[in-house]
């Protein structure tokens, strides 16, 4: 089938098409969702696209049984993904929490517009970067990849296949409406040197006696399929290792402690940030997806004035990669963070700032320009 | 560094985003350089206005988006009202279909007119006049250069080659002429 997918090679491409041919790449094979702008591109190539490779589209009735249906195909062992935007993404909470409690793959993708409810469907919004964490209820840890580019939707999708398969849970991919409309260059490697992760599945026969689907020996349990054979039990109820409901304070901190350690413990091989000219830098710009496009030409305009300006870009939003943002300001003076919202990630930068930290907020649909990055440089510089 | 901010602007039908489409793979697959496009268009499918930010150079982009273009390319009044209502004027030249555009408000800006429209309309069918613009806009500029551009056309329509050749080849036509007047 590897013939039908985007051949290694240079294309010109939007970003919304570069995120559906990488899932395509990183082996999903099914996609359920509602269309939604801004991004109803990847529903639509992916109802074109699918059948070609083998795979099945089904555009559902809305978006949370889309996620539901995302979550059964994936429990039948298919690579499954959706894709939506503000509204449909709150529409997917439910599913998005069974998904973790029941330690389901699977890749979600939510192209932020301007919020909150209706909000301005064809504009760029960056207000959704709290509610990828916190948005279902109860606890869990969440994996948030979030791309600046068109090369990064491509690359940053088959990451986001990648851990969700070795964490085995939803992981999100935290687009915005200008890096998925937007067309540019992207590289397709050649494909043995891109890495594809599959979810590791049971070692023993389904007939051995006292099989536990969710054995706490593991830190990410083998999972057993459906139609493999094996006994398996799914609900979103706190359950114990065999997969059943079970009403006790062990099990319940078991199970919980469980779905946030299998992450917590592995978050410094899950961060991903980018350093740009941060040595020597005393203000540093803490940026993430598009609002890190104008920061870059900022800070070096900031530089050919004789600031000490650096940047560093979050690449996983989730887990924070709080060590990293924290050594980052024991060098620093200022922290600044631009983001078009009213100030979210701000919050957990000064929870482990060192110094000073400043937001840039605000909500016009807009991507700020870098004059008004680098106003704000030269005016915390003083 | 070069940086080039072209914007194309007119409305829903007339090719504005294909044109854009052309250019930006024209500057990365065939000239190696960096570019990205963005889109905006109005809520109708057709007779809305549509426009197509096209960034490119020759280094790495980093502000990807439009603030004011150093080009216009205007192919519908809309186009050039609410570009003006935007940021009055680009900064170096303004290309429009004469037939189409009134530009007797544009002052103190290079300016060069090329009937697209009324030119695609005599090879037949109106739908290639974006494509006789690219021309006109290749031959003024020298941003992307001719063959760069052809190729592209090619691979895109490649059932529809001659026709498009010969109005990118008039839009050359036109942009040499008004240029020695």
């Amino acid at each position: 089938m590897t013939e039908r997918l985007l051949p290694p090679g240079k294309y010109f491409i939007q970003g919304n098409i570069a995120c559906a041919e990488a899932a395509l790449i990183a082996g999903c094979r099914f996609f359920a969702g509602y269309p939604i702008t801004p991004s109803s591109e990847i529903l639509e190539w992916m109802s074109y696209r699918l059948p070609q490779v083998g795979g099945y589209f089904i555009q559902m009735e809305d978006e949370i049984a889309s996620i539901m249906a995302v979550l059964g195909a994936s429990n039948a062992g298919i690579k499954s993904m959706t894709a939506t935007s503000g509204p449909g993404f709150s529409l997917m909470q439910e599913g998005i929490g069974f998904g973790m409690m029941t330690e389901t793959p699977c890749v979600v993708v939510n192209v932020q517009r301007g919020g909150p409810s209706t909000g301005i469907p064809t504009l760029v919004g960056q207000g959704d970067v709290m509610q990828a964490k916190w948005g279902s209820h109860g606890d869990y840890e969440a994996i948030v990849y979030v791309p600046n580019s068109v090369q990064e939707m491509f690359d940053l999708t088959i990451k986001a296949f990648n851990a969700s398969e070795e964490y085995r849970q939803p992981v999100i991919l935290l687009a915005d409406q200008v890096v998925s409309h937007m067309y540019g260059p992207l590289v397709i490697p050649p494909y043995e040197e891109i890495k594809i992760v599959n979810r590791k599945l049971p070692c023993v026969p389904p007939s051995i006696p006292d099989f536990k689907p969710f054995d706490a020996r593991y830190e990410v349990p083998p999972m057993a399929l459906a139609g493999m054979g094996y006994r398996v039990h799914v609900t979103g109820l706190t359950h114990d290792e065999r997969g059943y409901p079970h009403y006790t304070h062990e099990v319940s901190t078991w199970c919980v402690q469980h779905l946030v350690s299998k992450v917590r413990n592995n978050a410094k091989k899950i961060w991903e940030v980018e350093r740009f000219m941060l040595e020597g830098a005393d203000i540093v710009v803490i940026t993430y997806g598009i609002t890190s496009r104008p920061s870059y030409q900022a800070v070096k305009m900031a530089r050919s004035e004789g600031i000490k300006a650096g940047m560093l870009r979050l690449i996983t939003l989730w887990p924070f990669p709080d060590e990293i943002v924290k050594k980052v300001s024991e060098q620093a003076k200022v922290l600044v963070v631009p983001e078009i919202n009213m100030g979210q990630m701000i919050h957990p930068v000064k929870e482990v700032a060192e110094c000073i930290v400043v937001g840039l907020s605000w909500a016009p649909g807009a991507v700020p320009t870098p004059d008004i990055i680098l106003d704000m440089i030269r005016s915390v510089s003083r | 560094m070069v940086r080039w901010n072209i914007s194309l602007f007119g409305s829903g039908g007339q090719g504005i985003i294909r044109g854009g489409q052309i250019l930006g793979e024209a500057a990365v697959l065939e000239e190696g350089k960096d570019a990205v496009l963005t889109i905006a268009y109005g809520p109708e499918q057709v007779g809305g206005w549509s426009r197509a930010d096209v960034v490119m150079s020759d280094e790495p982009i980093d502000f990807p988006l439009i603030t004011k273009p150093d080009i216009l390319i205007v192919m519908s009044q809309e186009g050039l009202d609410r570009s003006w209502k935007e940021y009055r004027e680009p900064k170096k030249l303004l290309i429009y279909d004469s037939e189409l555009v009134n530009v007797s408000r544009v002052k103190e800006i290079k300016m060069v007119g090329i009937p697209a429209t009324k030119i695609a309309e005599q090879l037949g069918i109106r739908i290639v006049a974006n494509i006789v613009m690219l021309g006109a806009f290749s031959e003024i500029t020298g941003i992307v250069k001719r063959e760069s551009l052809l190729k592209v056309i090619g691979r895109k329509f490649p059932k529809a080659l001659e026709l498009n050749e010969r109005a990118f080849m008039e839009g050359v036509r036109h942009a040499k002429e008004s240029m020695t007047i």
